[in-house]
């Protein structure tokens, strides 16, 4: 102890000039710019806390970037550290000493500042006790003095400075090393988040920064007793990186554990499922899932028969239906064949395609021809890849006749398997979207053309266009769709819709019908159907005990992408009503009753995507992909099968 | 006679120039031995290797017994050390840097340290980087012979000193060795003082020992074609005023 307090008081006489010096230059310096802002300045909230907390920073950085980087630098002089190096068994108690002085000089420093701040505020008839500032509306809420804060959490580093003067020859630049070191980790540390997108979202990482001036002290000790004895700044270094290694292998093993649990999760634990598609009859599905729901999911292929799943790709792969161009297909269309799309570059230039064959798990890469920017596909599979397109095409003409794209033809099913086809004038759209009886083509840089399903022609598209119906559009009037609505007859002028003011329009019902919702917050939510070419109304009686104001949509996930809303096979309608919780409702397309789902499966959130049969949907819910009986409303957990979630 | 000091294979380069190689050098009890060398030759680095202050990459190193870099605090508390140029802190005084040291050293003798003071006129509180060469020489010496070590090392103790100076640094020097068996090894490329003090002579070149034996041995021997030319001449010249007669 008494070489402790020897070495203490030595570093206490070498620095006590330039910390001196820096405190009363820095709070001459800070006085005065307080007294020549403008007294208004004062009167504002939180101000003088403002102008207490530079006083603490003040004497923070004289700890951070004074104290810390001078107990190696002033040990170099003619002979550089040889003095220190040449004393008996100094290392160990000139680091205890070194230790002490800066131990007392950071309590000491912040206090004698934040005194010398008080004291100020005092001299010029301010009050002395703003510090820390609250609010009370109801709770407290604390305001933090944030130059205090910034320079706090920059005072976690001093010990690294410390460290980090070992490492340097004559210990100069002891700060501006840090800082570097401190980027060097921190691009590192970047480039495995870069790669985990919200990792650090979820990992509890604000508690390892606790350790962080203990771990500094530890490297410090390492290459000032262990470094210096018999070598030099490239010893101390050589010996401090190494501890430094060593003591970032637990936060690394850490981190990595997360990552590897991100990249890799328990396909069994999977969080935030969104199912992505399926196959016909829904018995395999195409989902994404991930450790943590704040994460990206990794594309899982999960066989509900078995509940086998099968991770598919890292995390950010894109996944999609997308075959033939003009791509009509959408999500959970039931598709079989898919492209994952993945990245293979940090800067998204470079991507790898493969085709899955959902219904096998088989993976194949997929070529992709740059020039006309669409995947080349194999030949053993393009024609059922077409089949499937056509089969599956979200676009109807009246009378529920398919529509696809076949080359240049726009392809209407007719009766008795006959095909009529009308050429599409003009190069072809890349994506189409239905618009009930209609479709809009979208081009490359934002072209858009629409088509009449009912007169059959295209047509320059408006983009307040929002259902075509029999042969006429309805228009919104405004893209906020607030319940101004227009309706516009061939070529002529767009016209008012009276009955459908303060309405919401939620898709085509059948041929001639629009599914409408009218909702006012406090009121009962009015559900009817509009009848476009006659303007009648009908009222549909939602269930009771539904809350006010409550929202109505369609249920089924895929829902903006067909021309009609899509119905279970016995043709009912699935609705999601929700204000302050959420609940199923049904619709029936023939009876036009509406009834609740009974109770049994958690709604919120719920994503509805398939009707294996008239008994029974399939619907996600959370994390697990539940078969719901329609009648009983009684849910059976197909995924995960084991307690996972 | 014990060995003090004995060192044996020693390497040590900085980069990619070799100062020491292969060095073998034994000192025992109570014997002054000069260590010779032109500018360069690895004198100061010898010794600083002695003191723990500098790892050899080759040879082993024991003094006491031991390994300096090991028992750090034990070896060194038992050696006194002059460096060619005062090491200490500039802002410290004569009164700084002896309050300072006086807890490091056990052996710390505070009478003999006020007597040497008193003897040399050390400015006591003049800061370091005020003080003349002489001045600092002297306060290192001091701080040196305070603890009463059993061995002590000087690094060119008198270089660069004005006559009068030197003179008052080498009377302290040698009022030292007539105190006790102490031990000394004073590497130095003055002939002439070498010869007032040593028992014994060590001559390094290329980072070797080259001769090594009391005065009279080596001016026996016959000059090694390294050595630098002449040294035997002026050897003998110099010995005509033997430390015996210095000390008398």
């Amino acid at each position: 102890m008494n070489l402790t307090l020897t070495w203490c008081w030595r570093e206490w006489r070498s620095q006590r000039a330039v910390l001196l010096a820096y405190t009363l230059l820095g709070l001459a310096s800070l006085c005065l710019v307080f007294l020549l802002v403008p007294e208004t300045w004062w009167h504002e909230q939180g101000k003088r806390a403002l102008a207490l907390s530079w006083f603490f920073a003040i004497g923070v950085v004289g700890v951070v970037a004074f104290a810390a980087p001078a107990l190696v630098r002033n040990e170099f002089g003619s002979k550089g550290d040889q003095f220190v190096r040449r004393l008996p068994g100094a290392l160990g108690p000139s680091f205890r000493g070194k230790l002490l002085f800066l131990g007392l000089a950071a309590l000491a420093l912040p206090l004698v500042c934040l005194l010398a701040g008080e004291g100020f505020l005092l001299a010029i008839g301010q009050p002395w006790h703003d510090l820390f500032l609250w609010e009370h509306n109801g709770e407290v809420s604390f305001q933090w003095p944030w130059p205090a804060v910034v320079v706090g959490q920059a005072a976690l580093l001093t010990t690294w400075v410390w460290a980090i003067g070992t490492w340097l020859p004559g210990g100069r630049m002891a700060l501006g090393g840090t800082i570097l070191f401190g980027l060097l980790l921190g691009v590192g540390v970047f480039a495995v988040l870069r790669q985990s997108p919200r990792l650090e979202q979820v990992i509890a990482w604000q508690d390892w920064l606790w350790l962080v001036p203990p771990f500094g002290l530890g490297v410090a000790a390492v290459s000032w007793v262990w470094g210096r004895r018999g070598g030099g700044p490239l010893r101390s270094a050589l010996r401090g990186l190494a501890a430094t290694a060593v003591g970032l292998l637990p936060p690394s093993a850490w981190l990595g554990v997360h990552v590897w649990d991100y990249h890799h999760p328990d396909l069994q634990r999977l969080r935030g499922l969104r199912v992505v598609g399926h196959t016909d009859g829904a018995n395999v599905l195409l989902a994404e899932g991930a450790a943590h729901r704040e994460y990206y999911g990794v594309p899982v292929r999960i066989d509900l028969r078995t509940g086998a799943a099968t991770q598919l790709g890292p995390v950010g792969c894109a996944l999609t239906p997308e075959l033939l161009p003009p791509y009509t297909t959408w999500l959970n269309g039931g598709y079989r064949h898919w492209q994952i799309v993945r990245l293979t570059s940090w800067t998204g230039e470079r991507l790898e395609r493969d085709l899955l064959d959902l219904a096998t798990g088989q993976r194949r890469p997929l070529a992709w021809d740059a020039e006309q920017q669409v995947p080349v596909l194999p030949n053993d599979v393009a024609a059922a890849v077409a089949a499937e397109q056509q089969l599956l095409s979200p676009l109807r003409a009246p009378g529920d006749r398919r529509v696809w794209f076949d080359g240049n033809d726009v392809c209407f099913a007719g009766d008795a398997g006959a095909v009529e086809r009308v050429r599409w004038q003009g190069p072809l759209p890349r994506l189409v979207r239905a618009l009930g009886h209609g479709f809009v083509g979208y081009f490359p840089k934002g072209a858009e053309q629409s088509f009449d399903l009912v007169g059959r022609q295209q047509r320059t598209h408006q983009p307040k266009d929002r259902w075509f119906v029999g042969g006429r559009r309805v228009r919104a009037a405004n893209a906020q769709e607030d319940g101004t609505w227009l309706q516009v007859v061939g070529d002529g002028p767009a016209t008012p819709i009276a009955g459908l003011a303060g309405a919401r329009v939620l898709g085509l019902f059948d041929d001639d019908h629009l599914l409408c919702m009218r909702r006012r917050n406090g009121a009962a939510t009015q559900l009817f159907l509009w009848h476009v070419h006659d303007e009648v109304r009908h009222d549909l009686a939602l269930p009771p005990g539904l809350p006010l104001g409550a929202w109505v949509q369609p249920a089924y996930v895929g829902q903006p992408w067909t021309s009609l809303l899509a119905r279970d096979p016995a043709g009912r309608l699935w609705l999601r009503v929700h204000n302050n919780g959420e609940r199923f409702v049904l619709l029936d397309a023939t009876t036009r009753r509406l009834w609740e789902l009974p109770p049994g499966i958690k709604t919120q959130g719920a994503q509805l995507f398939a009707w294996p049969d008239a008994q029974t949907a399939l619907v996600c819910s959370g994390d697990v992909v539940l078969r719901v009986d329609v009648a009983t409303g009684r849910a059976t957990q197909l995924y995960p099968r084991r307690g996972g979630a | 006679m014990n060995s003090i000091l004995d060192v044996r294979g020693l390497s040590l380069r900085f980069g990619k120039q070799r100062v020491l190689d292969g060095l073998d050098l034994a000192l025992h009890d109570g014997a002054v031995t000069v260590l010779l060398g032109g500018n360069g030759e690895g004198k100061s680095t010898l010794l600083r290797v002695l003191l723990g202050v500098l790892r050899p990459q080759a040879g082993t190193v024991r003094v006491f017994g031991q390994d300096p870099l090991r028992a750090h605090r034990e070896v060194v508390q038992r050696i006194g050390y002059v460096p060619d140029v005062p090491d200490c802190p500039e802002w410290m005084t004569a009164t700084d840097l002896f309050a300072f040291l006086q807890p490091q050293y056990p052996t710390w003798n505070e009478t003999l340290r006020r007597e040497l003071c008193e003897q040399l006129a050390v400015p006591m509180r003049t800061k370091c980087k005020a003080m003349s060469r002489g001045q600092g020489m002297k306060t290192m010496l001091v701080a040196a012979l305070a603890p009463e070590p059993e061995l002590l090392l000087l690094d060119e103790p008198f270089a660069g000193l004005d006559p009068l100076v030197r003179e008052q640094v080498l009377q302290g020097v040698l009022s030292a060795l007539k105190a006790g068996e102490r031990t000394v090894l004073c590497a130095t490329h003055e002939l002439e003082i070498a010869s007032r003090i040593a028992d014994r002579v060590a001559v390094l070149h290329g980072g070797r020992i080259v001769q090594h034996g009391s005065l009279a041995e080596v001016l026996g021997q016959e000059e090694p074609v390294q050595v630098p030319s002449g040294l035997h001449r002026v050897l003998a010249a110099a010995a005509a005023t033997t430390r015996e007669q210095v000390l008398a």
